[in-house]
C-alpha cells in the first residue's frame, strides 16, 4: 500500500515537472483551465489580470462584469481595408470587422509578438494603417531602431519578412537545437510554469487569497507585479510604475530620447507610405497610473503620450484619447486589470470610426 | 536550483522517492546526476569547473596514496592545492587583486596590465573547493584511504545537500556513507522532514521577512539615523543567521531523508558567552575546517603567546577573505581577529592571576549579550557594500542620533513588532523543537503541517537567493 502510494506520488511529481519543463505544455495546460469553469479551472484572468497577480479578495468581491462596446452603425460602403498594429488593449477589437466604420478587410499585427507585416495590399480599396501602442509598450518596442524598421518593409527577403498571421510571424528568432535542448531542460521559467500547474485552480483560490491578504493588511505588501493606488481601491501594473522600467509612466524621458521615438515613429510612417498605405493613424492609449495617480508615491509624470502627439515632427495624424480619458478618469480603466474598461474602449472607437467614416465617405 | 522554490520541492520529491525505490547500486548514478542537475540549474557551464576540481583531486587522491616517498607525496599535494586555489583565486579573487595593483599603481600615474574579468562567481565556489581541499589533505595524512570510486569521489564533492553552501563534509564522514546500502528508516524521514520544515520557517519567514526592512534602509542608508541602524543591524544578526542556518537546515534534513547524516554546522551561536564559544557554534564545519588545516599547521596553541595571536589574526583574515573578494570581509574577520585575541588576552591573564570566579546568571546574561552586539557591529561590515558606507553606519550608531526616533518609513510599527515576535518565536522553536519528541507520528504530522502552514501564509516567496550563496 505505501509502495503504491509513492509510485502515485513519483508519477505525479514526474508528470508535473515535464509538463512544467516545457512552455507549450503548460500553455496548453493554461488555455485548457482559462476555458473551463469548476473547481479545476483558473481564476487568473476571471477578475481581471492584476487581481490574477494580486489574489487581493476586495478586487474579486468587487469585481464588475464589464459593460459591451457600444459601436454605433455606419452606413458608409465597406471600401476601406485596415491594417492594425495593435496590442492587448483592442484584442477584443480583433475578433471582427463589425466594430469598424466601412472597413471592408481587418488585419492585425499584434506587437505584443513583435509581428510584423509583409502581405500584399489590395489596391483597388483604400488602404489605413493604425498604429496602436499602449503607453507601456511605445518605449519597449521603439528604443531600438529594430523593430520600427522591420515592422514594415517592403524587402520580402530580409531576415524578418514573415508573412503576418501565420504561427511564429515573430520579429525575434530562435536558437539552436542544442540551445533549445538546454532551454527546455534548464528553463528559467519552471518556478513561474509550477506554479501555473499547480497552484492556479479555482479551489485554491481561497488560500491564496488568505496568503495576500495577509500579506497586505499585515506587512503592507502586494504582489511584485502590482502596485495599490492611494485609495486602495485600483490595481495598476508594476512596469508602468518602476522607474527602472522602459514601461513606466515616470522614467525619466529626456528630449533627446522623445525625438528618438519619433523618428522611428516617422520611419514607420515613411516605410508604410512606400508600401501602399493611403493613411497613417497614430493612437497611443495612456497607462492607467498616467490618467489616474500621474503624480503616484510623490513621482511625477513623464507626459509621454502628448509629447509624443503635439509633436510637430510627427508626420501622422493622432486618435488621441487622452484628454477625454483626464476629464472622465475612473469609468475608463477596469480596477483589477491593466486594460481598460468597454466604456474606455468604446471613447477609442468612436473617434476612430469619426475619421474611418471621414475618409469613406469622401472617396 | 533554490531551496525555497517549487521546483526543489518537485525535484526534492522526485530524487527522494527514486532513492529509495532503486537498487543500491543504482543509488550513486542517481544521486550524481540530480547533483549535476542541482547545479546546473544556476548556470550550466560551471559544472566544467566544478569537473576539473573533482579530476584532479581525484588523481591526486590517487597518486598520494600510491607514492612512497614523502617527497612525492608532498609536491602531489601542493600541486592539487595550488590546482584548488589557482581556481579560486582566478574566479573570485582575480579582480579584487587586479583593483588593489590599479590602486597601487596609480600613485605612480599607471594603471594595471591586467584586464579586468568580470566573471559571474560560480555559485558555492569556496564550499565544494574547500570540501575538495580537505579530501587530498586527509589523504595526504593518512587519515583516509584515496576513493577508488571516481563517481562516488565526484559524489563526495558535489552531494546536492550540501553541495552549494555546505556543510563542508569531510571525507571520513561521507565517502563511508555513499558505499553503504541505507535501509529506509520512517525516523531518519520524519526526523530529515522536520528539519527541512524548520529551516524553510527560517529562510521565508523570518530571513526573507526582516531583509525586506534591511534592505529598505540600506538603500537609503543616508537618510537613516543612528537607531534605525542598530535596529536594523540586530535584525540583520538574525536575518543572516536565519538565512544560513535555515539552509543548512533543509540540505542537512533532505540528506537525513536519504539516511544519510551531515555533519551540524549551527548550535545557538547567539547564546554564547564568549566570541571562542560563538566560532565553535557558528558555521561549524568552515571553524573546524581552519581549524584543522590552518590553525593547527600553523601551530595552533603550542606555540610562544605572541605568535598564537598571530595565527588566530590570520585565521580570521584568511576566513574574511574566503567569504568576498572585498575589504569588508577583510575587516570583518580582524575585527573578530581582534576581539578573539583581546578574549584570550584577558583569560590568560586570569589565569595567571589565579582568579576564580563562578558568574551568576545576571552576568552570564550580560556576556551573552555583550558577545552578541560585538558580533552584530561586526556584521555590519559583512552587509555593507562598501568600507565607505560601513563607516557612515558606524558613524551613526556612535552619534547622538542613536537615541533619535526609529524612521519607520522603511517599516511600519505593526511590522517591526512582528518582526521581532518572529525572532522570539524562533528561540523559543530552536529550544522547543529540540525537545520536541517526533515519535509519535500523530504530533509529526501536526507540528510539520503547522510549520508548512505557516512557511506559506505568512513566509515570503520571491526566490530570493540565500546569503551564503555567493560565497
Amino acid at each position: 500500500m505505501r509502495k503504491a502510494f509513492g509510485y502515485l506520488v513519483l508519477i505525479t511529481c514526474i508528470t508535473i515537472y515535464v509538463v512544467s519543463w516545457s512552455p507549450d505544455l503548460t500553455k496548453q495546460f493554461s488555455a485548457y483551465k482559462l476555458s473551463h469553469t469548476g473547481i479545476f479551472s483558473s481564476d487568473r484572468y476571471r477578475y481581471g489580470d492584476l487581481y490574477g497577480m494580486s489574489n487581493l479578495p476586495y478586487f474579486r468581491k468587487h469585481y464588475r462584469q464589464d459593460d459591451t462596446i457600444k459601436y454605433s452603425n455606419c452606413n458608409s460602403k465597406k471600401k476601406i481595408d485596415l491594417y492594425a498594429v495593435c496590442d492587448s488593449y483592442v484584442w477584443t477589437l480583433l475578433t471582427s470587422n463589425k466594430f469598424y466604420c466601412g472597413v471592408n478587410k481587418l488585419t492585425y499585427i499584434k506587437t505584443n509578438d513583435k509581428e510584423v507585416l509583409r502581405s500584399d495590399l489590395d489596391t483597388s480599396k483604400i488602404n489605413i494603417l493604425l498604429l496602436e501602442f499602449s503607453e507601456r509598450n511605445v518605449r519597449y518596442l521603439l528604443d531600438d531602431t529594430g523593430y520600427a524598421n522591420a515592422l514594415i518593409s517592403k524587402n520580402r527577403n530580409d531576415n524578418n519578412s514573415i508573412p503576418v498571421n501565420q504561427q511564429g510571424s515573430s520579429f525575434t528568432s530562435g536558437g539552436s537545437a542544442r540551445t533549445a535542448i538546454f532551454n527546455f531542460i534548464f528553463n528559467k521559467n519552471i518556478n513561474n510554469n509550477l506554479q501555473y500547474n499547480v497552484w492556479d485552480f479555482s479551489f485554491l483560490t481561497p488560500v491564496r487569497e488568505l496568503k495576500s491578504e495577509i500579506d497586505y493588511k499585515l506587512f503592507g505588501k502586494v504582489d511584485k507585479h502590482v502596485r495599490m493606488a492611494a485609495s486602495g481601491r485600483q490595481l495598476y501594473f508594476t512596469p508602468t510604475i518602476d522607474t527602472n522600467d522602459i514601461m513606466s509612466s515616470f522614467k525619466y524621458l529626456s528630449e533627446q530620447k522623445k525625438d528618438k521615438l519619433i523618428n522611428r515613429l516617422n520611419t514607420i510612417y515613411e516605410n508604410a507610405r512606400q508600401y501602399g498605405f493611403n493613411k497613417i493613424y497614430l493612437s497611443i492609449i495612456p497607462n492607467p497610473v498616467s490618467i489616474l495617480e500621474p503624480h503616484y508615491d510623490g513621482l511625477d509624470y513623464n507626459e509621454l503620450v502628448k509629447r509624443i502627439q503635439n509633436d510637430p515632427q510627427l508626420k501622422m495624424p493622432n486618435i488621441d484619447v487622452t484628454t477625454e480619458f483626464e476629464r472622465l478618469k475612473s469609468k475608463i480603466y477596469l480596477a483589477s486589470d491593466s486594460h481598460w474598461s468597454a466604456f474606455g474602449t468604446t471613447i477609442w472607437l468612436n473617434k476612430l470610426n469619426a475619421e474611418l467614416e471621414k475618409i469613406a465617405i469622401g472617396h | 536550483m533554490l531551496y525555497n522554490s517549487l521546483q526543489f520541492l518537485f525535484f526534492y520529491i522526485i530524487i527522494t522517492i527514486l532513492y529509495w525505490y532503486l537498487p543500491n547500486r543504482l543509488r550513486w548514478p542517481l544521486l550524481l546526476l540530480a547533483s549535476c542537475y542541482f547545479y546546473m540549474c544556476f548556470v550550466p557551464s560551471y559544472i566544467a569547473i566544478l569537473g576539473f576540481t573533482i579530476i584532479v583531486d581525484y588523481f591526486a587522491g590517487r597518486y598520494i596514496e600510491a607514492a612512497n616517498s614523502l617527497r612525492v607525496r608532498k609536491a602531489l599535494l601542493v600541486m592539487s592545492l595550488i590546482a584548488n586555489i589557482g581556481v579560486l583565486v582566478f574566479f573570485k579573487y582575480f579582480d579584487f587583486l587586479n583593483t588593489a595593483l590599479d590602486t597601487l599603481l596609480s600613485y605612480s600615474s599607471h594603471r594595471t596590465p591586467f584586464p579586468f574579468l568580470m566573471f559571474l562567481l560560480p555559485i558555492g565556489l569556496s564550499f565544494h573547493t574547500f570540501q575538495a581541499m580537505s579530501y587530498t589533505i586527509e589523504v595526504y595524512r593518512g587519515n583516509q584511504k584515496a576513493e577508488k570510486h571516481f563517481g562516488i569521489y565526484a559524489l563526495f564533492v558535489m552531494f546536492y545537500p550540501q553541495l552549494v553552501a555546505g556543510p563542508i563534509e569531510r571525507p571520513q564522514n561521507m565517502l563511508w556513507q555513499f558505499h553503504k546500502n541505507h535501509k529506509y528508516d520512517f525516523e531518519d524521514l520524519k526526523s530529515g522532514l522536520m528539519q527541512m520544515a524548520v529551516g524553510l520557517f527560517k529562510k521565508v519567514v523570518i530571513a526573507d521577512r526582516v531583509s525586506e526592512i534591511i534592505d529598505q534602509a540600506y538603500s537609503h542608508a543616508g537618510e537613516q539615523n543612528g537607531k534605525t541602524f542598530l535596529i536594523v543591524s540586530i535584525l540583520y544578526s538574525f536575518q543572516i543567521y536565519c538565512d544560513f542556518s535555515g539552509y543548512s537546515d533543509i540540505g542537512i534534513g533532505a540528506a537525513r531523508t536519504m539516511g544519510f547524516k551531515l555533519m551540524d554546522n549551527f548550535n545557538g551561536p547567539y547564546l554564547s558567552r564568549s566570541l571562542s564559544e560563538f566560532w565553535s557554534r557558528w558555521h561549524i564545519s568552515l571553524s573546524s575546517w581552519f581549524k584543522d588545516y590552518l590553525y593547527i599547521p600553523l601551530g595552533g596553541n603550542r606555540v610562544a603567546v605572541s605568535r598564537k595571536y598571530l595565527n588566530l589574526m590570520i585565521v580570521f583574515l584568511v576566513s574574511g577573505l574566503w567569504h568576498g573578494a572585498n575589504w569588508t570581509f577583510v575587516l570583518w574577520g580582524a575585527l573578530h581577529g581582534i576581539f578573539i585575541i583581546i578574549e584570550n588576552a584577558v583569560t590568560g591573564f586570569s589565569k595567571k592571576l589565579k582568579i576564580k570566579y563562578k558568574p551568576g546568571f545576571f552576568v552570564k546574561t550580560l556576556k551573552t549579550i555583550g558577545v552578541f552586539m560585538i558580533v552584530t557591529l561586526a556584521w555590519i561590515f559583512f552587509r555593507s557594500p562598501s568600507l565607505s558606507e560601513a563607516r557612515i553606519i558606524f558613524g551613526k550608531i556612535f552619534s547622538n542620533s542613536v537615541m533619535g526616533p526609529f524612521n519607520y518609513d522603511i517599516a511600519s510599527k505593526p511590522i517591526l513588532i512582528f518582526s521581532f515576535l518572529l525572532i522570539a518565536v524562533l528561540i523559543i522553536k530552536e529550544y522547543f523543537f529540540k525537545i520536541i519528541s517526533t515519535k509519535s507520528t500523530i504530533q509529526f504530522y501536526f507540528v510539520f503541517g503547522f510549520i508548512l502552514v505557516s512557511c506559506y501564509l505568512f513566509g515570503v516567496f520571491n526566490n530570493q537567493q540565500f546569503i551564503y550563496f555567493q560565497f
